[in-house]
């Protein structure tokens, strides 16, 4: 007669009861205690003399003190912030060159062929340039951030800045290792996204997701630095001294920064109530230093990471692009900012702004050419570099002051994530509900903030 | 009258005739699964009366279940229809069939909150309150698991009678003696979070040194010397255990405590020997520990702090450095090296 | 910088080679330099996955290897890095999963010899599942460099394992690993790994276990890693106790090794 299997079980389970349910515990306490003896006389630590090993001692004893630690997180943060803002622009503009190039060239080939006008105008000024404006400008602080990321992370700089930030974020429930991940975050959303891979614990995984998105990345920078410079700068002083000016202007930048990590700091504290059915554990691996090595660090950031974000934004970037042809097409764009006035008005923005936004949904760095093409009126993105014309611009067909400065900067640094890092957010979490709530919450949060500072502090200043 | 307004009319009725139905079927699911709570709630007291020998009569239900008489009579006929209860004597008792249901009601509300204690952040205080709602529910929890468990975090086997225990309250005059904490109550929560802050967990052994008055000074098994007041004892279940190992572990502790302590509190560069990690470290947590190497008999040593201050810190273990929070490391009780 | 495979053949589609003669998978804890070595051997073609229902990424790649005139093309696997295959995370699963039901002809484990006690837990497990295994002592560069001495001959003989330092990040001696392993795909070298011995109590309530296993399901009887199936059945793991309800435990699986 066959043996019944429920029996066993039983009897499988009266002694793991007799046991305490803890066979796997004491198992790997005993592999421990075993492996150690067989590998007494098999390893042999010795005293070494050499150079790097007691150097690195102390290199990590530096680290962690209070100098080090604070030079080890400046330097990185500064070497981040000179990417985003400054190297970035650099290979930006020359892929904007090239593109340009390839577009004459495609138009040529199109006139060519005899293709329908009409068809032509939405493959390239649809299609074609919706695509090559966001690779031109998600591009270069991806290719830098993510190469950089994977050194210092193979370097083994990255793990002792998240120890030292660790007491901070722990006091809101979140993870030491988010403070790289918002860093990533001022590279670029997405990305900020992809490296919260790091985290191993879901429950602080998730809060770092979901937050990502209050560090103002790369494609922000641009509008908060020209609206400190062309609104705050002159609403504060009268003083044409341009080192007064770059101090307010350098101020209201490093104020925006701490608003976007004090909003991130308090939705990170709520989340971590809220998430309470996710696991958690703080366990943080400090790896010595290695030797990083080249070939897998541009292997593992250009194609397991770049290309991969940026293949998302591509493919947001296709419908955007069409989209904002066939406005222009149909003429839309009056009725559509008439439409969304009353309602931007409600939060001290306009019309325009809010479309500007819905346009600039596949990248925040296409709002400032939106805004320029919605106020002109005309059909195409405007890429204007002369800050006086924009000022011009701004305050003659927007009727701007330095209030919708404010307003906008704000509404800049809180307001949904672009859709690469929500498809990116998609992919990471698997989730559609944590998806919508990454793009529900930061809009709720932004419209709030805004109605409040609009209707509370900015109408009663005069 | 127009024919539009008629129709509007119509419409509108249909409309709001469909919405109270709606309404209807709402209320009535709530009023169902109002009584099924409850139905199952008399049926796990009654359970329990039954496993203290206590009998129960009608008025003990209502002093429990606080429902007003018409509506527990309607239940109490459900379940006699159901023949999971009968009446004998005027007593309430539980068929064979009752009881059956009330085992499985109690096997999963111990399966819900050994899910919760291994796989979530849930304060372990509030596991049991949660676990009392969800077990009502259409819950797939237990599903989720990977691995089959047989004992909450309580203590409790999950399915079926754990072995006999008594209240550490009771042990009156014997002194010197080895206990196995079996089960701990988790209700009053203000006295469970005290039991668990004092790291007193199941299947952990505790010796008596001695009795006084109005509290009991007891030695676990981790070295650790602790004062229990009368109330909180009266919470911890043991139960005898005649094991020669344990004795020896007990003498031994005995030998060392003054060396013994918790990880977070040794000095920089100061080594120790693991003697083990708590109950209270759960889940994915506890795992990842072990596979580290923080099991007993590891040697370990804090290496250094952090900018901010010694949390989290620093240790060196099989030859690798991990940093650990204070919460973590306060959990984890070492014997220094001398 | 080259630092790829010089005697390998990097294969970028499988499509003129319509058959893969080995499968080889890379298992070991996270940063032991499992990836470097995976690349070094198929340089930048990769194919990249996800393992069915897990957002956790396969990654596999090709490469062709001549020896004495003969040609060999082996399919190699990078399992996630795992602290052990207990299966709880995603990651574990995977790794458990396929070395306990995927086909494969070997395992190179990888070992960091700056870190060896850590990395030895996770080859213990491993050993209780299959035996088709080698090791990759990876670092020893860096083992020495601190001052760490590792007898290689007695670790050798000890877990009775073909052990072959290598540094995965020059390449050094990643060929003879790849020549070593043919030789025990093809039987050259019996591997028969040191097993972890269970302390005197819990063997007693296993050979009580497995017997009563073997009652219900007696084809199970010449399997090799009965014990660890009683194991994990002890230790609560719901898979194989399914496995075992329902009977269908790979049996013929890890006896290709003694047939091919």
């Amino acid at each position: 007669m066959q043996k019944d299997f429920e029996e066993i079980i039983k009897k499988v389970d009266n002694y793991r009861i007799k046991y305490n349910n803890t066979f796997r515990d004491k198992i790997i306490e005993d592999m421990h205690n075993q492996i150690s003896d067989i590998l007494t006389d098999i390893v042999d630590y010795q005293e070494t003399n050499d150079l790097i090993s007691k150097l690195e001692k102390y290199v990590d004893l530096f680290l962690t003190s209070k100098i080090g630690g604070i030079i080890l997180l400046i330097s990185f943060l500064s070497i981040a912030l000179w990417i985003t803002l400054t190297g970035a622009g650099y290979i930006s503009s020359f892929l904007s060159l090239i593109f340009e190039r390839i577009e004459v060239f495609l138009r040529n080939i199109l006139a060519v062929l005899k293709v329908h006008d009409l068809l032509i105008s939405f493959l390239i000024d649809g299609v074609y340039k919706g695509v090559a404006i966001v690779v031109a400008v998600m591009l270069p602080p991806m290719a830098i951030f993510f190469p950089l990321f994977t050194f210092l992370e193979d370097l083994g700089l990255l793990p002792r800045i998240a120890l030292n930030m660790d007491k901070i974020f722990k006091s809101v429930g979140a993870h030491g290792n988010q403070a790289l991940t918002m860093i990533v975050g001022f590279g670029c959303n997405a990305a900020g996204v992809v490296s919260t891979r790091i985290i191993k614990s879901p429950k602080e995984r998730l809060i770092a997701i979901l937050t990502n998105n209050f560090m103002p990345c790369n494609g922000r920078w641009p509008l908060l630095i020209m609206i400190s410079i062309l609104f705050l700068v002159p609403a504060i002083t009268n003083s044409s001294n341009p080192l007064l000016g770059s101090i307010i202007a350098s101020l209201a930048l490093v104020s925006s920064v701490i608003i976007g990590l004090g909003f991130t700091l308090v939705v990170s504290l709520g989340l971590s109530k809220a998430l309470k059915s996710y696991s958690s554990f703080y366990i943080l691996e400090i790896p010595p230093f290695r030797k990083p090595n080249l070939l897998r660090i541009i292997y593992t950031s250009i194609i397991d990471r770049t290309l991969f974000v940026l293949s998302r934004a591509v493919y947001m970037a296709i419908p955007a692009g069409i989209f904002v042809w066939i406005i222009n097409q149909l003429n839309l764009s009056q009725t559509l900012i008439a439409f969304f006035d009353p309602f931007g008005k409600l939060f001290g923005l306009d019309g325009t702004i809010i479309l500007a936004y819905i346009i600039a949904l596949p990248a925040n760095e296409i709002v400032i050419p939106a805004l320029m093409m919605l106020y002109t009126g005309s059909k195409n993105f405007m890429e204007i570099e002369e800050l006086q014309s924009i000022y011009q611009i701004l305050t003659v067909y927007g009727n701007w002051d330095w209030k919708t400065g404010v307003c906008v900067m704000l509404f800049s640094i809180l307001h949904n994530p672009c859709s690469t890092t929500i498809l990116t957010i998609y992919r990471e979490t698997n989730s559609l509900k944590w998806t919508v709530i990454a793009t529900i919450m930061p809009l709720i949060i932004a419209f709030s903030t805004l109605f409040l500072v609009h209707n509370l502090v900015l109408k009663n200043i005069h | 009258m127009h024919t539009e307004e008629i129709l509007l009319v119509t419409a509108l009725g249909s409309v709001l005739i469909l919405f109270l139905i709606k309404l209807k079927n709402v209320m009535k699911k709530a009023e169902e699964k109002l009584i099924n709570e409850k139905k199952e709630d008399i049926l796990k007291f009654l359970y329990k009366q039954l496993q203290e020998n206590k009998i129960t009569t009608f008025s003990d239900l209502q002093l429990f279940s606080n429902l007003k008489p018409d509506r527990l009579i309607k239940i109490v006929h459900i379940l006699l229809r159901e023949k999971k209860i009968k009446y004998d004597n005027e007593n309430v008792k539980l068929t064979s069939e009752g009881i059956q249901k009330a085992e499985k009601i109690i096997e999963k509300h111990r399966k819900i909150e050994k899910y919760l204690f291994e796989n979530t952040s849930i304060s372990i205080e509030e596991i049991h309150s949660i676990a009392e709602k969800e077990e009502h529910a259409e819950t797939k929890i237990p599903e989720h698991q990977n691995s089959y468990e047989c004992v909450d975090p309580h203590g409790d086997v999950i399915k079926g009678n754990s072995i006999p225990y008594k209240s550490l309250l009771s042990v009156i005059h014997c002194p010197e003696k080895i206990y196995k904490i079996i089960h701990i109550e988790d209700e009053p929560k203000e006295i469970y979070a005290k039991i668990v802050k004092m790291d007193l967990a199941p299947f952990e052994y505790i010796k008596i040194i001695q009795l006084k008055d109005k509290s009991i000074d007891i030695l676990t098994n981790k070295g650790q010397k602790l004062e229990i007041d009368i109330i909180t004892a009266n919470n911890i279940f043991i139960a005898e255990e005649k094991d020669e190992n344990i004795e020896k572990l007990f003498e031994e502790i005995e030998k060392k405590i003054s060396q013994i302590s918790t990880l977070d509190k040794l000095k920089i560069k100061e080594k120790a020997k693991i003697i083990g990690i708590s109950f209270y470290i759960r889940g994915e947590e506890k795992r990842r520990l072990l596979e580290l190497g923080f099991v007993k008999n590891s040697i370990v040593e804090p290496l250094y702090n952090n900018m901010l201050g010694d949390d989290p810190r620093v240790y060196k273990i099989k030859n690798t450095m991990i940093a650990l929070r204070k919460e973590q490391a306060q959990k984890i009780y070492v014997e220094k090296l001398v | 910088m080259k630092k790829e495979c010089e005697n390998c053949q990097i294969l970028r589609n499988l499509k003129n080679y319509n058959k893969v003669d080995y499968t080889i998978a890379l298992v070991g804890n996270p940063n032991v330099g499992k990836s470097t070595l995976f690349n070094y051997y198929t340089g930048m073609s990769v194919r990249v996955g996800n393992w069915p229902g897990k957002t956790v990424s396969k990654i596999e790649g090709f490469f062709q290897l001549k020896i004495q005139d003969k040609k060999y093309v082996f399919k190699i696997i990078d399992l996630p890095g795992v602290y052990s295959i207990f299966s709880f995370t995603p990651e574990e699963e995977v790794t458990r999963n396929f070395l306990f039901l995927g086909s494969y002809d070997l395992v190179i484990i990888i070992l960091d010899a700056t870190n060896l006690e850590k990395n030895m837990i996770l080859a213990f497990q491993i050993f209780e599942i299959t035996n088709k295994v080698i090791f990759a002592l990876n670092l020893i560069d860096e083992a020495k460099r601190k001052g760490i001495k590792i007898d290689i001959d007695k670790f050798q003989d000890r877990f009775k394992v073909p052990t072959i330092p290598i540094i995965a990040s020059t390449g050094y001696n990643a060929d003879l690993l790849i020549y070593k392993s043919l030789e025990i795909i093809q039987g050259k070298i019996k591997v028969d790994p040191l097993k972890y011995k269970l302390p005197p109590e819990l063997e007693n309530i296993i050979n009580e276990i497995k017997k009563e296993i073997l009652e219900y399901y007696p084809e199970l009887e010449n399997y090799p890693h009965l014990k660890w199936i009683t194991l994990r059945v002890l230790e609560g793991d719901k898979l194989v106790i399914e496995m075992l309800r329902k009977k269908v435990i790979p049996i013929n699986k890890t006896t290709k090794l003694l047939t091919t």
